[in-house]
């Protein structure tokens, strides 16, 4: 083959290739609406936009899975927390996550953002773990059928997320400015004496300033056996 | 160097090498970050310096690309530059976009506002620092557009597919001009950007100036390089443009994207394969004078083509397929395949066109030193190690964090905290060899004194 017929050829394609993905591209523009409910489009939702921009959240955090690596996928994090759990967070956030110094605006209008987008159509993305069902995407509860130590204290890692202790303790429980590091508390303390103070910390030490969390008996023995591992 | 005005590609080189240094310094911060999440917290947190990382490398590679381009066009059309002052009015401008743009980068951490950055990866600049980048690269279009059309000899295929790149590079950064409050429609012309610059109109100027390379280094005929040229950026398209749809599978786009760009994306290694079969014939010439015997830049080139294939083709086919797309998305997985694509592809391009143009320039035929050489080792195996720790520590996470359900920041600060060390242990052998790579051609620029070395 000639040259010219070599720079035809390529010329050509590209065209029709580029004239395909462009009539792609028009109906999956038309599609897009429905599946991300446009209509409920509101304007707090693109202000909440707005903000997420302008704090640059996606320079650590992705969203549909595009972003950064360095924190948490926020696609669907108002059904894996609550709504208020973000909104706390995002006003006090803890673990390695700076303070935005966001207002109490913001934080609405992300929040509403957010919310938007965890009903975004993404085709069943992020997958559910391997054995749970779809839609109930958490970690197991430690259950009599789960003994292995590591897995439960794996289990207790989680809850020391979802309950919220890092938000005070810390990413790891290394403790912050509003409560102490729970380094090596294990030692400190037998287990039974960690349970009486989970189940309520206030019947053990009246006023203090840890909150009485509501914790399932089982959770507050995978949160024990996770305490062990935080040295 | 044929005419007095390739000259102005020297100080292109120069800027796109010390850019370089910055981006990789600033990388040794983030990585820290990775390990120390309190360091710089409140003046430079992890999301400044990412998007200082990114940013910065998006400029030096573009920057080198346009340097190396105002080498070539005046040589392949015959004649002088059309205006060298412009060039460097062009230059001075994007450097001084970039710069206000980082330091808007640093101050939106204390005042947020879409005046300082648009929150958008890779293109966070916002909207004044877009029209003064296009300013600039209206300038280097009519620059060079005006020395192709005066030119003295027949249009070039290397100077026709240089061109179309250029274009489409800068045609595709318009379509991330503009946002929009629907977050699936913002990727979704995001990825315009993103994708289709680097696979493919980035690809276009590359073979480009690869093709070109490549005829100096080896003496190849240009004849069989130039078809090749067609076949390669042709295939490159077919592939690429449709291929887009691996980054429309989890977005909200219709489900037809699994397929389209399954399909496609998974055939994009092939013209990467072309195109190193191709480099190995060339490199195989024998019997032909060598016009330029530059064995640090023929080592750069030849270390570019293995990294584009690497970088490019295995590990971007490693995660393209939707089933495993489904588990890898947005995992380190994602940035092991970035740094190696990148850095193989474009960055070991960039160096190699340095080390052939910048020599060239100051007037040096004898051999070059070693300097280069150990410049090209130690960068490599610095990201070459940071790309399998990367690798590992994606694995760990899609085991753990995506199949077994374990929480993000307990599989992050437990089961990959080893990998990231060792990811920040290999980034500083990146940025000791970048050093060696700038005091190279610090000294380069002071003109001959290499020339001895054996
Ligand atoms: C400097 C990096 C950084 C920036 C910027 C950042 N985050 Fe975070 N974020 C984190 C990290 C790290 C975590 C995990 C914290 C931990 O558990 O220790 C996190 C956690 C979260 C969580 C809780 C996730 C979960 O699953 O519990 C939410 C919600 C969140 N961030 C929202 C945001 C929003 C909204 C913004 C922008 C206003 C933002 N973040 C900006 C780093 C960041
Ligand atoms: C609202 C903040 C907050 C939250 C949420 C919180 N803690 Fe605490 N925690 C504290 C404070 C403050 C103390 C110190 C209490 C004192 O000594 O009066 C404390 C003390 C403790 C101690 C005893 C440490 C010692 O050395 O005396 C343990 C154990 C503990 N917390 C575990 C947890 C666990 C597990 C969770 C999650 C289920 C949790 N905390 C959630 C604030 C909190
Ligand atoms: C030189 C060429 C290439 C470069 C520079 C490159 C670079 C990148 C970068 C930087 C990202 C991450 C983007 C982000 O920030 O989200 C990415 C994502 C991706 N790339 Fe490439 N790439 C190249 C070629 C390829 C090829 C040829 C393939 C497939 C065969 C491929 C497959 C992918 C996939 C599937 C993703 C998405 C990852 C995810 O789901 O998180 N890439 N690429
Ligand atoms: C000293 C060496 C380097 C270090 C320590 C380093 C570190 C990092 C870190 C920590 C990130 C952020 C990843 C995340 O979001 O979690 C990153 C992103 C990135 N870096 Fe580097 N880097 C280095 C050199 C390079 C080089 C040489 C290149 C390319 C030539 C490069 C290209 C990129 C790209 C493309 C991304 C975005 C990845 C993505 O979104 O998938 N880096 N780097
Ligand atoms: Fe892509």
């Amino acid at each position: 083959m000639t040259k010219s017929v070599l720079r035809s050829a390529f010329i050509v394609g590209t065209i029709l290739f580029s004239l395909a993905f462009l009539a792609l591209s028009l109906d999956s523009l038309a599609q897009v609406p429905a599946r991300t409910n446009e209509s409920n489009l509101t304007p707090q939702v693109a202000a909440g936009k707005r903000a997420w921009q302008a704090h640059d959240c996606i320079g650590c955090h992705t969203i549909l899975g595009n972003g950064a690596y360095y924190a948490p996928d926020l696609t669907k994090v108002t059904v894996r927390r609550t709504p208020e759990f973000v909104a706390g967070w995002l006003k006090n956030p803890g673990g390695q996550m700076p303070n935005q110094h966001l207002t109490n605006q913001e934080v609405a209008d992300l929040v509403a953002f957010l919310q938007w987008v965890a009903e975004i159509d993404t085709n069943n993305w992020p997958p559910a773990p391997i054995g749970v069902e779809v839609g109930a995407a958490k970690p197991p509860v430690p259950t009599a059928a789960t003994p292995v130590p590591e897995k439960i204290s794996a289990t207790g890692a989680a809850l020391f997320r979802s309950k919220g202790c890092t938000a005070c303790h810390g990413s790891s429980g290394q403790g912050t400015s509003s409560a102490p590091s729970l380094k090596g508390v294990t030692s400190k303390y037998d287990a039974d004496y960690l349970t009486r103070w989970l189940r309520n910390p206030s019947t053990v030490k009246p006023g203090t300033a840890m909150p009485n969390l509501p914790l399932k008996d089982e959770e507050i023995a995978a949160l024990i056996e996770f305490l062990k591992t935080v040295r | 160097m044929k005419y007095r005005t390739q000259r102005v590609a020297y100080w292109y080189f120069a800027v796109a090498a010390l850019l370089f240094l910055l981006q990789v310094a600033d990388g040794l911060i983030i990585a820290s970050q990775y390990i120390y999440p309190d360091l710089f917290r409140d003046f430079f947190p992890f999301n400044v310096g990412r998007t200082w990382h990114l940013n910065l490398l998006v400029l030096w590679l573009v920057i080198g690309f346009m340097g190396a381009t105002y080498y070539v066009v005046p040589e392949e059309s015959g004649r002088e530059l059309w205006s060298p002052r412009l060039a460097y009015l062009q230059l001075a401008i994007l450097l001084v976009t970039g710069v206000a743009a980082l330091t808007g980068f640093v101050a939106a951490n204390f005042f947020p506002s879409l005046w300082l950055t648009e929150g958008r990866e890779y293109i966070e600049a916002p909207r004044w620092a877009d029209w003064l980048i296009v300013l600039a690269v209206l300038i280097f279009a009519v620059n060079n557009g005006w020395t192709i059309v005066k030119r003295t000899r027949p249009f070039t295929a290397t100077v026709g597919v240089l061109t179309m790149g250029m274009i489409g590079l800068a045609l595709m950064y318009l379509a991330g001009m503009k946002t929009f409050s629907n977050v699936t429609v913002d990727q979704f012309f995001w990825w315009w950007v993103i994708h289709l610059w680097v696979e493919g109109t980035w690809e276009l100027i590359a073979a480009a100036l690869m093709a070109f390379l490549m005829v100096r280094l080896t003496g190849v005929d240009r004849e069989v390089v130039e078809k090749w040229l067609y076949v390669e950026v042709g295939l490159v398209l077919f592939t690429g443009i449709l291929g887009t749809g691996h980054h429309y599978y989890w977005i909200g786009t219709p489900s037809y994207w699994l397929i389209i760009g399954g399909v496609f994306s998974a055939l994009e290694p092939i013209p990467i394969m072309a195109m190193v079969v191709d480099a190995w014939r060339m490199t195989r010439v024998r019997g032909r004078p060598h016009p330029n015997p530059n064995p640090v830049s023929f080592t750069w080139a030849v270390g570019s083509v293995i990294g584009h294939f690497f970088g490019a083709a295995v590990w971007g086919f490693a995660h393209t397929l939707p089933q495993v797309n489904k588990w890898t998305h947005g995992t380190q997985v994602t940035p092991a395949h970035g740094h190696f694509a990148f850095y193989g592809a474009y960055a070991m391009l960039v160096i190699a066109l340095t080390y052939y143009m910048v020599p060239e320039i100051k007037g040096m035929t004898a051999r070059l030193g070693r300097r280069g050489i150990w410049a090209f080792w130690l960068i490599s195996s610095g990201v070459v190690g940071m790309v399998l720790s990367l690798t590992i520590a994606g694995i760990v996470q899609v085991y753990m964090q995506r199949m077994a359900g374990l929480d993000f920041i307990f599989v992050k600060t437990t089961y990959m905290s080893f990998w990231f060390a060792l990811r920040a242990i290999f980034g500083g052998v990146t940025v000791l060899g970048v050093l060696v790579y700038v005091w190279d051609l610090v000294s380069l620029g002071r003109g001959g004194r290499e020339e001895k070395d054996g």
